[in-house]
């Protein structure tokens, strides 16, 4: 424990970190948003496709991105996550009312840095946003030290 | 009123008490002042009674108090009634009140009773005195305890803020977090413990759980009381660290929560890595050693063994058991026995010794050449503490050195003791080395090697040595070659040298050489061919040619003398150049001959014959050769030598002699009628003739040169009776010498056969050969003349022998005179040899035969008559006729009949046959008239024979039938020709038969047809079942199933119905002697073959066989067929599988098509409940919106409450995507995810109100979820928000089922409901929603305000 906090670089989370939200719905989106603004996150925008995403998730750079996983457009939410991991190394948290199986295996073998599922509830997205940005900061880090990224299946 | 009064008050006629005293002032004073005083002290006392009551609430038997006090009272109103009637005499009042307080009284009096027991009972004031020190001691005690509560609470609430392990208290239902200490805070490093709370655990994970994990989880927990696993965190700061988490259920007033332990495992994760780093590198260390090919021990430094591996084993033949504890000196042979200390000082120094080679002793006692690597063991300090070494079996390296070694001298010593000197040169010319024989041959010392030829040896030889050397080099071929080189003794010698390459190893190529001094060897060559020359002159002028030739071919000459040409005129070489040229000059007529009878030279090894020659000056020579010949070694035939002479001479006077034997073959030949012959028999039994004369072509059409080739000819004239004789007569003659004369039959080339006489003489060679000189003559007239005479004789005689009858002359006696036999038959059986006929006859017919003898000579008649008896063992009939022949004789003429006598016992046999017969046979004449009918006729018409025979058959037929059918046919038969066919014929008997009929035309003895024999057969019978097999196959072939017939030896189809083969799309008969695996499917799984035989195996088992089975048609698309197959008994198969088959492929099909359909409908159920979610939620993120936009708490509160009543409804839709069968939804989860958001959604946490949820497994359709969830979250919501002011409390969830009835319990221990709280009247939303869903489901509510409030919903099971 103590070793793993000294071979990690210091790094602090933003005061009011940047969020961009995908979701294809927009009362969904917009509750969403607002929620996120009443517990301090700033919203930079709302996207309702995966490849708007990757465009403007290029454009923008976000701390974190709250994707759903069934989007509009060819590409679905799984996809356009591991774009913007793969090429922009930023976390990403899906957002789904998808419980089933499948979905959720596929979803986790791209980058599990979390999931939340709807309904939103405020203090799951605190925790899951803070998890999923440092985790990814974390991943960064190793990346650095040329170590291959993550690809082993939880627990 | 007064009057009814006054009984009571009776005052007129009573007169009052003060008339007692006398109205006596002091008495009635007296009597009023002490009634007066009792009574106020009576009417004290209650009042004094009524304050201690009052005050001592914890004085027992109140009752008994009041009632003494209603009885002081009464008691004192009695005395102030005494008091009144001093005056007034109302006794009757007093008399009541008396009667009142006597009631009372009594009462108490029994009250006082059975209490007294209770009261004894009663702590004395003594015991309470003690009870009461004993209770202050207990409060002190009390305080005393809660202090140490209050202590050993803080003290846990320490350990549990202390703990070295980070501590969750989470909710077991909603598996929210609920408190931590303060470990956990800055484990996972928080900001402050609220940030670990009220969130999932698996939160804080590296991975988090899915749904289906956690639910495992909990049921883990729920079963084992405890669970626990290693898994990676991340903290708040995003930090990773190994846990080992424990999660245990406890419960906390009746409340159930989990205890989760999170330790924090980092160190150990990485102390194990390292162990397991280091002990792989250990286990590889030893993997090494014990794998090794070396052997590896370890020993003391005092000499003991202490570790062996299994290559020692190997080496050393020892195991390590045997060895470890030993002392290593058992592996030292005694003579190395001294190495021992020497190595151990070595070690003990701390030196190490490499590759250290010396000699071992296995266990066997062999001795091993072994290389050792010795290196001291060190301790941790450097002390050193043991020895290693690595041994390595050397033997067969040393083997190969020795022998390497020794070979390398064997050879020199080889070289330097061969007589041919051997060295070796590079390509420049350099000497590399030299043999010992090398020096003595040259005389050049061994301080030549290293110097080049070009010093050693003149220019001129050194070139030449050089040139052969080069031409090795270039070639890589060894050459032998002849070199001129110095000798010792000064002259120059010649020598034959052998050069070979040699390969270097260094990739180099030298020369390498062996030669040999041949100087006198050529000198002697030399002398040799002076004498050869010497004999070529002999030769060559001999009168004798010699020559030799191929043993093959034309015999070419392949050298030939001079003097040939004196002899034929010809040169040698016109012989050796043309390998036909001696063939070609044979005289044409001696070629073949010549040719022919050579090759017995490869049988005898020699050879000679004379042949005439062309000669050069052109006339033909006779010569004569004798040839002998010449074979390798092998035996195989080289060439052939010879010499020729001319024998032209010789010959002439041959000539000569031939001439003189041509004259007398003339005299030979000129015979007449005959000719000479001479004749020879070999020692070998085989005969040949040596002369023959002319004559022979006259008498026997033979040439004499045929006969003389080929002597069989002549015997081959000879007719094949006679020959026997003649072989005879001449063995006889050969073997006595004896004059031979025989006579023979010759048959001719044209048929005629002559009569000769052949006469001769025998004389025997010194060789063994019987030579006969002789002549034959024809005698044949002679002959002729003879045989007439004979012939004429034997005519009668066979005339008589023609007659098939045995011909006898008897005596009236008996006696036989004379016989003539038949000639055809076996004379033997019919020749009487006895000599009476009692010695042929038995008994009863010779007495018979004797009779007739009698009777003919005594009348004179001929007597005819049969017998049967047995001759040879066979019976036979005879016909005798008996004629009288003179007085005393006659002839006996005995016929054989049994043949006729069997053709009538045959015909008697048809006869029987015909009438027995079940067939109708009848014999109609040309006039249709029954001439023969047999009994099964007359029976199926009911007739006599004699109402048939002779009549027509018309008069039995109908005139029709007669008309049309039969007379037709008849007529036709009638013209020769045999009809058949088939009718039915109705009986007056038998009813309508099925016949089958035959005409033949009937022959008389002129073969013209003078009847018609008619035979009738009843087939109905068998009419009747081809009826039914035609009707079956016309069934088998039209029913709507596939059927065929396959033959079980071979899986031959041997019938398929048109069905069987529409199905399977093949032409009509296509499939019938086709194998039946070509309609059976293969896949991966079984070939075709495989299917078809395990379709035989099953039903061969179970007699029939119902199964589903894959197969193709013929174009190759695949149907499912439904199939019955049994065996069947086939009369011309043996046992066959009969299978009906149904396409059942659409069926498949449908009922996939179904499935898929099925699923597709799931799917979208699923869709639809999802997207109803979906629906919901964005209701719900609607009102969400709105709610903040609003500034009146009252609209949020209300918006809050549709949120909720959404959520209730979205949440069934959401369990009900999620469940098995999109209908029905797991009721006790749904219960427990809406509370935990509605405790959410009231802001409400768990430590304040808690939930009991009892909830029975129970699933519900979404008909009755929908308004229960409703139902619920209303009353859950009510309860959350009013029931409790205090913020404490617990709020209860019951769902209970039975079998027909469930009841839905919602309970707090609230503050209960408002007063004035109506369910009847209520009007709000929430009790509206409430009662009307509860009507709607058909059930009941009750409430119960009773310590909170419970509300119970009974409903009836849907």
């Amino acid at each position: 424990m103590e070793m793993n906090r000294e071979s990690l670089p210091s790094m602090t989370f933003p005061a009011k970190p940047q969020i961009l939200i995908v979701e294809d719905d927009f009362i969904i989106a917009a509750n969403l948003q607002e929620n996120l603004e009443s517990l301090g996150y700033n919203v930079i925008d709302r996207l309702d496709s995966a490849e708007a995403a990757i465009q403007q998730a290029a454009k923008l750079h976000p701390d974190v991105v709250l994707m759903d996983i069934r989007l509009q457009g060819e590409l679905d939410g799984i996809q356009a996550a591991e774009f913007i991991w793969d090429q922009l190394q930023i976390p990403l948290i899906y957002v789904t009312g998808h419980s089933d199986r499948s979905t959720m295996a596929r979803a986790r073998k791209t980058y599990p840095f979390g999931y939340i599922l709807k309904p939103v509830k405020g203090p799951e997205l605190q925790v899951a946003i803070a998890r999923a940005w440092t985790v990814a900061k974390k991943l960064k880090a190793m990346d650095e030290n040329a170590w291959t990224p993550l690809s082993s299946p939880s627990v | 009123m007064l009057n009814l009064m006054n009984p009571l008050l009776g005052s007129s006629l009573f007169i009052p008490h003060g008339h007692c005293y006398l109205w006596n002032p002091e008495l009635v004073g007296l009597h009023i002042f002490s009634d007066a005083l009792i009574a106020l002290a009576y009417y004290s006392i209650p009042l004094t009674l009524f304050y201690f009551v009052h005050h001592r609430s914890d004085l027992p038997f109140t009752r008994i108090f009041l009632l003494f006090s209603v009885f002081i009272v009464a008691c004192g109103t009695t005395h102030l009634m005494e008091i009144w009637t001093l005056w007034y005499p109302t006794y009757w009042l007093l008399g009541g009140v008396k009667l009142l307080t006597a009631a009372v009284s009594v009462v108490t009096a029994l009250q006082l009773v059975s209490i007294v027991p209770k009261a004894l009972a009663l702590p004395s004031s003594s015991t309470l005195e003690a009870a009461y020190w004993a209770l202050k001691q207990e409060v002190a005690e009390r305080e005393r305890i809660t202090q140490e509560l209050i202590c050993s609470r803080d003290l846990r609430e320490a350990i549990f803020n202390e703990s070295a392990d980070a501590l969750f208290l989470v909710d077991a239902q909603t598996l929210l977090t609920l408190d931590c200490n303060r470990r956990a805070v800055e484990l996972f490093e928080a900001d402050d413990p609220s940030q670990l709370l009220g969130i999932e655990g698996h939160m804080l994970q590296r991975y988090q759980f899915s749904p289906d994990e956690i639910s495992q989880i909990v049921a883990e927990i729920r079963s084992q009381g405890f669970w626990s696993r290693e898994i990676e965190y991340i903290t708040c700061r995003g930090n990773c660290f190994w846990g080992n988490i424990a999660v245990k259920p406890i419960t906390v007033a009746e409340r159930q929560i989990n205890l989760v332990r999170v330790t924090d495992i980092s160190d150990r994760k990485r102390s194990e890595a390292n162990r397991q780093q280091a002990e792989l590198a250990m286990t590889r260390l030893a993997a090494i050693v014990e794998s090794s090919g070396d052997a590896i021990i370890g020993k003391s430094l005092d000499g003991v063994i202490t570790s062996w591996n299994a290559s020692a084993e190997r080496l050393f033949g020892y195991r390590a058991e045997e060895v470890i504890g030993q002392p290593i000196a058992l592996l030292i042979p005694p003579d190395c026995a001294d190495e021992l200390p020497q190595i151990l000082e070595q070690m003990k120094r701390g030196e190490t010794i490499e590759r250290y080679e010396t000699v071992r002793v296995r266990k066997e006692g062999q001795r091993i050449d072994v290389s050792a690597t010795l290196s001291p063991i060190k301790d941790a300090a450097g002390q050193v503490i043991g020895v290693s070494k690595i041994a390595r079996d050397i033997s067969q390296r040393k083997q190969a050195e020795m022998a390497l070694r020794e070979s390398e001298t064997r050879f020199q010593t080889f070289m330097d003791n061969s007589p041919a000197a051997s060295w070796i040169a590079d390509a420049e010319g350099k000497i590399l080395y030299l043999s010992q024989t090398y020096f003595r041959m040259f005389q050049i010392s061994d301080l030549a090697v290293g110097q080049s030829i070009f010093d050693l040896f003149e220019r001129d030889i050194a070139e030449e040595f050089y040139r052969n050397n080069q031409q090795v080099l270039e070639t890589k071929q060894s050459i032998a070659a002849i070199e001129v080189a110095p000798r010792p003794d000064g002259t120059l010698g010649k020598f034959l040298v052998y050069k070979f390459p040699i390969g270097e190893q260094s990739g180099q190529v030298v020369v390498g050489a062996v030669a040999v001094d041949i100087t006198e060897q050529e000198q002697v060559k030399e002398q040799l061919r002076s004498l050869n020359e010497r004999l070529q002159y002999l030769l060559t002028h001999a009168p004798v040619a010699i020559f030799s030739c191929k043993a093959e071919g034309d015999y070419g000459a392949t050298s030939m003398s001079e003097n040939i040409r004196t002899i034929l005129g010809y040169a040698p070489q016109d012989f050796w150049a043309d390998a036909s040229f001696w063939a070609n000059h044979i005289h044409p007529d001696d070629r073949d001959r010549v040719l022919t009878n050579l090759p017995h030279i490869f049988v005898t090894g020699h050879h000679a014959h004379e042949y005439r020659f062309l000669h050069a000056d052109g006339r033909y020579r006779w010569v004569y050769n004798q040839l002998q010949l010449m074979r390798d070694e092998a035996g195989h035939p080289v060439e052939m030598i010879g010499y020729l002479v001319d024998i032209s001479d010789r010959k002439q006077a041959e000539q000569a002699l031939l001439e003189r034997e041509a004259f007398l073959r003339a005299i030979g030949d000129n015979i007449p009628n005959g000719y000479l012959y001479q004749l020879i028999r070999e020692p070998q039994g085989h005969y040949r003739y040596t002369y023959v004369s002319a004559g022979l072509e006259r008498v026997s059409g033979l040439k004499p040169e045929a006969v003389l080739a080929d002597a069989s000819l002549m015997f081959n004239l000879v007719v094949p009776e006679d020959l026997p004789a003649l072989l005879q007569a001449a063995e006889v003659s050969a073997q006595n010498l004896s004059v031979f004369n025989v006579q023979v039959r010759e048959q001719l080339a044209n048929g005629e056969i002559h009569w000769l006489q052949l006469c001769s003489k025998p004389r025997q060679l010194a060789n063994g050969q019987v030579i006969w000189d002789g002549i034959r003559l024809d005698i044949n007239d002679l002959k002729q003349t003879e045989e007439s005479l004979r012939l004429s004789e034997a005519r009668n005689l066979a005339m008589l022998s023609a007659i098939p009858d045995l011909l006898l002359r008897v005596r009236r006696d008996g006696s036989c005179l004379d016989f003539i036999a038949p000639a055809h038959s076996q004379a033997s059986s019919y020749i009487p040899i006895h000599t009476h006929i009692s010695e042929v006859l038995p008994p009863h017919l010779l007495q018979h035969q004797m009779e007739r003898i009698d009777q003919a000579l005594a009348t004179g008649k001929l007597q005819i008559w049969e017998h049967q008896l047995i001759k040879n063992g066979e019976l036979q009939d005879e016909e005798i006729r008996l004629i009288p022949c003179g007085a005393d004789e006659v002839l006996l003429i005995v016929r054989d009949i049994s043949d006729r006598k069997r053709t009538e016992e045959t015909l008697r046999r048809y006869e029987r046959i015909v009438s027995a017969t079940t067939d109708a046979i009848l014999l109609l004449d040309r006039n249709y008239k029954y001439q023969v009918v047999n009994q099964a006729y007359l029976n199926w018409y009911g007739k006599q024979q004699d109402e048939v025979i002779g009549h027509s058959i018309s008069t039995l037929l109908p005139e029709a039938l007669f008309e049309k059918e039969i007379k037709p046919r008849l007529d036709l038969c009638l013209a020769g020709q045999a009809i058949q066919y088939e009718m039915w014929v109705n009986y007056p008997t038998l009813g309508p038969q099925f016949l089958s009929i035959t005409y033949d035309p009937y022959f008389d003895a002129q073969q013209t047809p003078a009847g018609v024999v008619v035979s009738l057969r009843n087939i109905t019978r068998l009419k009747q079942a081809e009826m039914e097999l035609e009707l079956q196959a016309i069934i088998v072939s039209n029913i709507a199933e596939g059927v065929c017939m396959v033959r079980i030896d071979d899986g031959i189809i041997v019938y398929a119905n048109p069905k069987f083969e529409r199905m399977f799309g093949y032409e009509p008969g296509e499939l019938k002697d086709r194998h039946v695996s070509i309609i059976n499917y293969a896949d991966e799984q079984a070939s075709a073959a495989e299917i078809h035989n395990e379709i035989e195996a099953t039903v061969t088992q179970q007699g029939e066989a119902t199964y589903e089975v894959h197969n193709v048609k013929k174009d190759g698309t695949p149907i499912w067929c439904r199939a019955t197959t049994s065996i069947f008994q086939h009369s011309e198969h043996g046992a066959v599988l009969v299978a009906v088959q149904q396409d059942i492929t659409e069926q498949k099909r449908a009922a996939e098509q179904i499935k898929v359909s099925l699923r597709e409908k799931e799917v979208l159920l699923k869709e639809i409940h999802h997207r109803v979610k979906n629906n919901l939620g964005i209701v719900d993120g609607l009102l969400q919106m709105q709610s903040r936009r609003s500034s009146y708490p009252e609209v949020v509160a209300t918006l809050r409450e549709s949120q909720n009543r959404i959520a209730s409804i979205a949440l069934v839709h959401e369990k009900l995507y999620g469940s098995e069968d999109l209908a029905n939804i797991d009721f006790a989860q749904y219960i427990a995810d809406l509370t935990a958001h509605l405790f959410d959604s009231y802001n409400t946490h768990a430590n304040q109100i808690k939930l009991t949820t009892q909830i029975e497994p129970i699933s519900l359709d979404i008909d009755t979820a929908v308004p229960c969830g409703l139902i619920i979250n209303e009353l859950v919501s009510n309860a959350l928000k009013y029931a409790f002011n205090a913020q404490i409390g617990e709020i209860q969830v019951i769902f209970q089922q039975s079998s027909d009835h469930m009841a839905l319990i919602v309970r707090d221990n609230g503050i209960g409901l408002p007063q004035d709280f109506d369910l009847k009247q209520t009007k709000t939303l929430g009790m509206t929603l409430v009662k009307g869903l509860v009507k709607q489901l058909k059930g009941t509510l009750d409430v119960n305000t009773q310590q909170g409030t419970t509300f119970t919903i009974n409903l009836n099971r849907p």
